[in-house]
């Protein structure tokens, strides 16, 4: 970059997403970008935000989004204000880094590709673990060959169950299949570079009685070609667990097996202060700056953002899919189970 | 008590082993079609060895019976000795078929002698132990599970292990333990999907299986099943409301062997269980049997209950095969073919 280039203004419409935080981080990490504003309807939310991050407060997006010196927008607000969040900030001609799902459902999805496209913005999912270092490895491994032909695919992205609207199925349009489907459906289609054809799940509420929407669930997925994934999205990590959660992913090849969890790097902390055992991470932080650095770079240089709004569409319907397959019991085509 | 073995393989001689260390068992008759095989292993035991099955199950100075033949000959053996008024010992898994181990259960009940059927995974101490916390309720309601049970191609038996008209593959033969055992865990499968590679021109070399089976009384479980990596391993994950419990075999060996020496000369030393215990799961369970037929308590493994497990593995091969899923009704498979 040329030093004597303004650097790139960048809001962010709301705080309400737990990934908020870390993303303002790795934009103030991030040389040539200015957090200029933050905008939220929680008021004390967005406050905070700025006493933290810097940048101005804004109580109406609008406003922010009216801004001659903000370019470039990450949207993380609950998964159903997508749309109308991005559908603004491409009006007003900001470039939009979205926080996934893309959308809560495929119409929505469809309709923020569109909206960014006409008006000639990039339109980015926030989909980090395609910058994590051990799922580059895994990536470069499997299509190095190092374990021949692929054969079978066995992951899982477990956590905790998130507070607040994340348990709001209007909010957040499901819950752990809806939250945890798509981060492992972009890394198969960006291993394998091969689409997601079917789908089937078991999906149930048992694990936190009384929230409306489901927190555990097994999926089995079927990439084009006949290649069988299996996935664990369950928000099935409570309270003791010593850490959020994770993401595996193992190949098994016709030579050979290779396992990735790419959260194993973390001390083990027997912390006798609180009595407890935590897994504390001393690696992993490049996932997330990677993400912000690809969307700058894209705005900066005018170029395609490494993971499109596309991208995130595709994962989304394989949640929604699964959503269709544990009401029929059946596998399903995806997405042609989705309708028109 | 008096025994016959039937079928000097690899499980007849582990169960030879734990006879050796039981008080008041002798092993009196050992029958295989490998004449040297047989004799090898009756010279241990001080037993007499034979290639005839008929003659050392039918012999007056046996008792009982531990089958561990092949599983196609499971049901002619148990039906012989069931004949001849032996109890049965049976290896998993209890048949190939349905039809055959109902054939034996009911062969067992006519004659009046004892059957059971070696799920030994019910008598290894970390899966008996989460058995202990869930009848305990301190896990509460319980969302999901993980088993997994990997290990390399079985090459002993080639042959008959790739065979899938005869072994099941990795799925009769193996998925068979996690699936009996969650059965144990959880009671009677609502719904089985399952992928792999059975069926598949992958499957002489290399075989491995994912299934998702959803219990009646709720939890999702995911079994993955491998014949396609290096070494043995196991593990199981259980996910409850107020707790989980995990088993991660390679984190509890807890004795490690690394030899220097050139592996051929390595290979050939002794064999040391990576995990020793004060009793091994399978002198347990060969105890139980024992006790069992001594003091007439049920066995732990009954030949209903390994019929009911055969029928979930069965259906997880048939969904691999069909792609379909594959419904129970009060605990049977609805399958589309005869297994």
């Amino acid at each position: 970059m040329a030093t004597n280039e303004a650097p790139i203004g960048v809001g962010i419409l709301s705080f309400a997403h737990v990934h908020a935080p870390g993303y303002a981080a790795c934009l103030r990490r991030t040389p040539g970008v200015e957090l200029a504003a933050i905008a939220d309807d929680d008021a004390a939310r967005g406050r905070a935000a700025v006493a933290r991050f810097g940048g101005d407060f804004h109580a109406d997006y609008r406003e922010l989004l009216a801004r001659d010196d903000i370019a470039a927008v990450v949207i993380t607000a609950p998964n159903a204000l997508h749309r109308e969040l991005t559908l603004a900030a491409a009006a007003a001609g900001k470039h939009v880094l979205c926080e996934k799902p893309l959308a809560t459902t495929r119409a929505d999805g469809l309709a923020m590709i569109a909206a960014c496209r006409e008006a000639g913005v990039k339109l980015q999912t926030a989909f980090p673990m395609r910058f994590s270092a051990p799922a580059i490895a895994l990536r470069e491994a499997v299509r190095g060959g190092a374990i021949g032909t692929p054969l079978a695919v066995m992951a899982t992205n477990p956590g905790r169950m998130p507070a607040g609207w994340f348990s709001d199925p209007a909010l957040a349009g499901g819950g752990a299949v809806m939250d945890h489907t798509v981060h492992v459906a972009d890394l198969l289609r960006w291993i394998f570079e091969r689409e997601i054809t079917r789908v089937y799940a078991e999906i149930d509420t048992r694990l936190h009685p009384g929230i409306a929407v489901d927190d555990v669930a097994m999926l089995l997925l079927e990439l084009d070609g006949g290649l069988p994934a299996s996935l664990d999205p369950s928000w099935k990590r409570l309270a003791t667990w010593p850490i959020w959660g994770g993401v595996t992913l193992q190949v098994v090849g016709d030579r050979g097996v290779v396992a990735m969890d790419a959260f194993a790097q973390n001390l083990q902390h027997f912390d006798e202060r609180d009595g407890r055992y935590t897994l504390v991470p001393w690696a992993g932080g490049e996932a997330d700056l990677g993400l912000v650095g690809a969307f700058i770079a894209a705005v900066r240089d005018d170029t395609p953002p490494p993971v499109s709004g596309e991208d995130g569409l595709r994962a989304t319907e394989v949640a929604l899919c699964a959503y269709e397959s544990a009401r029929r019991r059946e596998p399903v085509a995806c997405p042609g189970a989705l309708g028109a | 008590m008096r025994l016959a073995i039937v079928g000097a393989g690899t499980m007849g001689n582990a169960h030879a082993r734990s006879c050796a260390n039981l008080p008041g068992v002798a092993v009196t008759r050992v029958a295989d079609p490998d004449a040297a095989r047989a004799a090898a292993l009756a010279a241990r035991l001080g037993a007499r060895a034979t290639t005839d099955t008929e003659e050392a199950v039918g012999a007056d100075d046996v008792d009982a019976v531990l089958v561990t033949t092949p599983t196609p000959s499971h049901r002619p053996v148990t039906e012989l000795a069931a004949a001849r008024g032996k109890h049965v010992f049976c290896e998993k898994p209890i048949a190939r078929t349905v039809a055959d181990g109902e054939a034996m259960v009911a062969a067992c009940a006519r004659a009046g002698v004892r059957f059971m059927v070696g799920h030994v995974v019910r008598f290894f101490p970390e899966y008996a132990r989460i058995h202990a916390l869930l009848q305990e309720g301190a896990l509460g309601e319980i969302g999901v599970v993980r088993a997994s049970r990997v290990n390399a191609y079985p090459k002993a038996s080639r042959d008959w292990y790739a065979d899938l008209a005869a072994s099941g593959g990795p799925i009769v033969d193996m998925m068979i333990h996690d699936l009996d055992t969650l059965r144990w865990y959880f009671g009677e499968v609502e719904r089985v999907y399952a992928r792999g590679l059975s069926g598949t021109p992958h499957q002489p070399r290399v075989d491995y299986a994912l299934a998702i089976v959803r219990f009646a009384s709720g939890p999702i479980a995911h079994v993955e099943t491998s014949w396609a990596h290096a070494t043995f391993r196991t593990a199981i994950e259980v996910c409850g409301s107020l707790g989980t419990v995990r088993h991660a075999g390679e984190e509890t060996q807890a004795l490690r062997l690394e030899r220097t020496a050139p592996a051929e000369e390595a290979r050939a030393g002794v064999q040391v269980p990576a995990s020793p215990t004060a009793e091994s799961p399978y002198q347990t369970e060969l105890r139980h049997f024992l006790e069992g037929i001594a003091t007439g308590a049920p066995f732990l493994v009954t030949g209903e209950e390994a019929v009911r497990s055969l029928g979930v593995a069965l259906a997880a091969l048939e969904s691999v095969l069909t792609g379909r899923p594959v419904a129970f009704a009060d605990g049977r498979p609805q399958l589309r073919e005869a297994h």
